[in-house]
């Protein structure tokens, strides 16, 4: 599996929702399974995953599906 | 550090959170012991404790007063606990003057240990109970954020701030079943009591209550025991008074 894979399936899981939902258009609120509950769910499953450690700074930026990428950039996920 | 349940206790090598560290390696408890100053004494206390509980404790000694070095702390336990059952909030420090007395400055800094350096803990530790879909905080206010003493408007406000930030809490964490709540001692047998208070204002705040009596450290580490326990596990967002009987 590679990382897009896994990173779409993080928010296939932890939003549990249509995986046509999951696309770079993706931002986060709106759809109703991506409010905070669920923003905090994903990156549990994003750290989970990729084995990171993400910083409050970045879960507070991590605004989009695109946006995500490019901040798990700075963790060497390159996609 | 992940068969046994895991806490974090803040100002553990002292007074209450030392007593709250002895309780919890009791009960097999494995634990981020964290301190400001590097006691020797503590330090061989916890071997000891690890030995007779089969139990692993970790010292770390850093500066509550400085946001770098609490990320730091916190990353390094976030990222070597797989599962952190309950977060402690006890470091504090006071200081007692009149208002027009205090410098500013001194009145961030009682903030920033008080209060700031437990938000920066939760921030990072949280997602970590998140994950899992359990947890209990404990934050150790005090009777002054309720009672809001004259000579105590630093000490008593951030106390209050850490209160209100534990209802807050208790609601914003309870979809992941972690509940917040907060114990507010009065008058304790420590350390920083005794530093802090003459004979006359110990005799005369004793003999207010209706036991007549200050409380013992362990005395409030066995509220934090049955606050983090399954015995409490209906009780979320609350604030217990633990003061003798304030008459």
């Amino acid at each position: 599996m590679n990382n897009l894979e896994k990173y779409k399936e993080c928010f296939l899981e932890a939003l549990n929702t249509e995986e046509n939902n999951i696309n770079d258009n993706l931002k986060y609120a709106e759809i109703p399974e991506w409010d905070s509950i669920g923003h905090m769910t994903l990156m549990s499953a994003i750290e989970e995953k990729f084995e990171i450690s993400i910083d409050t700074d970045d879960i507070i930026d991590f605004s989009s599906f695109k946006k995500g990428k490019e901040i798990l950039k700075k963790y060497k996920i390159e996609f | 550090m992940d068969e046994n349940k895991t806490a974090v206790v803040t100002g553990a090598s002292r007074g209450i959170g030392k007593s709250v560290t002895q309780l919890l390696a009791k009960n097999k408890f494995n634990i981020w012991a964290c301190s400001k100053t590097y006691n020797k004494e503590f330090v061989e206390e916890c071997k000891n404790l690890e030995k007779k509980n089969n139990i692993k404790i970790k010292n770390k000694f850093f500066d509550f007063n400085n946001n770098e070095e609490i990320t730091k702390i916190s990353k390094e336990i976030k990222v070597e606990t797989k599962k952190i059952d309950t977060i402690i909030n006890n470091a504090a420090i006071i200081e007692t003057s009149l208002f027009q007395l205090t410098k500013l400055d001194n009145i961030k800094n009682i903030f920033q240990t008080n209060y700031f350096s437990h938000l920066t803990f939760l921030q990072i530790l949280l997602i970590n109970m998140q994950k899992n879909k359990k947890g209990s905080i404990i934050n150790i206010v005090s009777t002054s954020a309720l009672d809001n003493e004259e000579g105590r408007l630093a000490y008593s406000a951030s106390k209050a701030a850490l209160l209100s930030s534990s209802t807050v809490l208790s609601k914003e964490l309870s979809p992941y079943n972690i509940r917040v709540n907060a114990i507010a001692p009065g008058l304790t047998e420590t350390d920083m009591m005794y530093n802090n208070h003459s004979q006359n204002i110990i005799d005369d705040i004793k003999n207010k209550t209706s036991l007549k009596k200050l409380a013992r450290p362990e005395e409030i580490a066995q509220l934090v025991y049955f606050l983090i326990s399954e015995n409490s596990s209906h009780i979320t967002g609350q604030c217990i008074r633990i003061d003798g009987g304030k008459v």
